[in-house]
């Protein structure tokens, strides 16, 4: 349950950013040469690879429950 | 302590390497250039002034600033003064043009502007000048200079680039992701071939564990992909042909995914999947083949983009974009076999 | 070798003229297909043209070739296996539904020649293009057929296991016939023409390499 909860939470954490990038017009990640673009695709890559981990988690903490039960 | 030593050391190799890209991706800083050159028209027998807007520069700290019109055959124009208003703008001012510019076309003579300095070394914007032929007749020859005349220096710098700006380091954090997800995908065909050959169970879920971190990291790279092309060409989605093949990869794949899900006998999913992994491959490698022969692409080498040819790419780049591949690579193997562990497991 | 395959095609010949609403019903589905998408594009005109024509051929090789391993019961399959060399099967199921193909290209293209009122401009180049681009298709459908065969749910897989994989075939073909049709100013087709033959190559060998091991069962 925690762990969903986690989930969630880092998806809404990435479309609120996504979506406060768009509020701010362009200049939020086209300033200071564009670095800010940068850190949103490590942002991106980072996001996707927890989402995996959690995934993982999931199935392992499943996986621990059954085993328990036997 | 000693648990955690107990890790293979290729995974201490992919923390590592890790560290290193993020660290100098993030620090190595970008080469000075331009970004803009306000005035670009040019007449001989007429005073040539521009300002200039110059990106991760110290104007105000050198003092030795000149500024260059770069002509074909490698002739300079030197100027006449040159004014810094702040660290990076700067006003240029050249004498009259004179003869022997030979502008032959109609439309002009496409000039670069270069600047230099003994503190940052030179740094140039292609084509930002027509010259124009003189209107009336003019006497004064011009003087040229040699490219030896221009100072240099060597620096531990990215190269830079045009319209990318700092989002050449991107490089290192998408377009390796790409290439790890094609290494994994090989990585998942060998395991197919072995499990044809060998019928053992290990390999087919080798392989599939192999196969699904290559799409997570194909999501990863459409979605930096779109990313990245939003704030250079100006749209998540383009008609770009790298990142359309990479969809049509995602799709077959998730196509090898159904298939998984809609054979319920262990051997005979093992044996459609493994022989589906490797025709999707072929025709992968086919598409990959055939489709730059159909297309222009916005990516390397294709029809003038601001991206990098292998000529823009330098060994500064390649000291991080190499190692970034592996690390990807490495970590995308220690997900995978996190995951066929955790299905052999599930399978007892 | 020849013999097994000449055998099977003429015995699924029989086979297909005892049932002929089968084919029928596929032709009849391109038919009313191809009369929906010309009342909804009302004008063929430039490369629209070519791209519907594949669209629509894409749909009925799926239509068609997509069923040839299928519309078996698991006891016919496993007599019919123990009978025949696996090859030899697909080859004869290949060749057949190649021959299916052709007849429905033929049928297509004429009812467009009808809709749009116009002739085709290169009718030889569009000829070989398509005998090339229909043996792709219906290799690749054929073993994706195959392979569909074996799972539980075969409706629908064969579309989405088969989609990605024609892409390559279908982009040669509208390329090849947008070139027939003269709306490139260089046409360069022989070098296409070529890759599409390799590319068939390709996937008959692939075919007879992983045929046998789909089989084993």
């Amino acid at each position: 349950m925690k762990s969903n909860f986690i989930y969630v939470f880092l998806i809404a954490l990435f479309f609120s950013e996504a979506l406060s990038a768009q509020a701010l017009t362009d200049d939020f990640f086209r300033n200071t040469g564009k670095i800010n673009t940068v850190l949103a695709v490590v942002l991106i890559l980072f996001t996707v690879l927890i989402v995996f981990l959690i995934r993982m988690d999931l199935r392992l903490k499943k996986l621990e429950k059954h085993q328990k039960d036997e | 302590m000693n648990q955690l030593l107990k890790i293979e050391w290729w995974k201490w190799m992919a923390i590592l390497l890790m560290l290193y890209v993020l660290v100098a991706g993030f620090l190595i800083p970008l080469k000075p250039g331009i970004i803009e050159v306000f005035n670009s028209d040019a007449r001989v027998a007429e005073p040539f002034t521009t300002e200039v807007r110059t990106y991760n520069t110290r104007l105000g700290q050198a003092d030795d600033i000149r500024a260059w019109l770069w002509l074909p055959g490698d002739r300079l124009i030197m100027s006449k003064s040159v004014s810094v208003i702040n660290d990076t703008y700067l006003k240029a001012e050249f004498d009259t043009l004179g003869n022997g510019i030979d502008v032959q076309s109609r439309n002009g003579l496409m000039a670069s502007l270069m600047i230099d300095n003994s503190l940052e070394g030179h740094y140039f914007f292609r084509n930002a000048i027509n010259i124009k032929s003189a209107e009336m007749a003019y006497m004064r020859p011009q003087v040229f200079y040699g490219l030896d005349e221009i100072k240099t220096r060597k620096q531990l710098a990215f190269p830079f680039q045009h319209i990318l700006y700092e989002t050449s380091r991107n490089t290192y954090f998408h377009v390796a992701i790409w290439m790890a997800m094609f290494a994994l995908l090989i990585l998942s065909c060998y395991y197919s071939i072995r499990y044809l050959i060998s019928k053992k169970f290990e390999f087919d879920i080798k392989a599939s564990s192999v196969t699904t971190v290559a799409i997570v990291f194909g999501i990863a790279g459409l979605l930096t992909g779109s990313m990245w092309a939003k704030y250079t060409w100006g749209a998540f989605w383009t008609n770009d042909i790298k990142l359309n093949m990479t969809a049509i990869a995602l799709l077959v794949y998730l196509a090898y995914w159904i298939l998984r899900s809609s054979v319920s006998d262990p051997d005979t999913r093992a044996r459609l999947s493994s022989v589906f992994n490797l025709f999707a491959f072929a025709m992968l490698m086919v598409l990959v083949m055939v489709i730059p022969r159909l297309t222009d692409s916005l990516h390397p080498g294709n029809g003038g983009n601001p991206a990098f040819s292998s000529y823009d790419m330098d060994n500064t780049m390649r000291m991080v974009f190499y190692p970034a591949i592996v690390a990807y690579f490495l970590i995308g193997l220690w997900m995978a076999q996190l995951r066929s562990r955790l299905e052999l497991i599930s399978r007892d | 070798m020849i013999k097994n395959i000449y055998y099977i095609i003429s015995k699924e010949l029989l086979i297909e003229r005892r049932d002929a609403s089968v084919f029928l019903s596929s032709l009849l589905y391109l038919i009313a297909i191809s009369f929906v998408v010309f009342k909804i594009f009302s004008s063929l005109e430039g490369p629209v043209k070519m791209g519907l024509f594949w669209v629509i051929f894409l749909f009925t090789c799926i239509n068609i070739v997509g069923g040839v391993f299928s519309y078996q019961s698991r006891k016919r399959k496993l007599n019919i296996y123990q009978l025949y060399d696996p090859v030899d099967l697909f080859l004869a199921k290949f060749a057949f539904s190649y021959l299916k193909l052709i007849i429905a290209g033929l049928v297509l293209i004429l009812l467009q020649m009808l809709f749009s009122g116009s002739a085709l401009v290169n009718a030889f180049l569009f000829g070989k293009t398509f005998l090339l681009c229909a043996l792709g298709l219906s290799l690749i459908l054929s073993l994706v057929s195959a392979i569909a065969s074996y799972s539980d749910r075969q409706t629908g897989l064969v579309a989405i296991l088969s989609l990605p994989l024609v892409i390559p075939i279908l982009l040669l073909g509208m390329r090849l016939s947008l070139i027939s049709e003269g709306f490139f100013q260089d046409p360069d087709s022989s070098q296409y023409l070529l890759i599409l033959s390799g590319i068939d190559l390709l996937l008959l060998s692939l075919s007879i390499i992983f045929i046998p091991l789909i089989w084993k069962s």
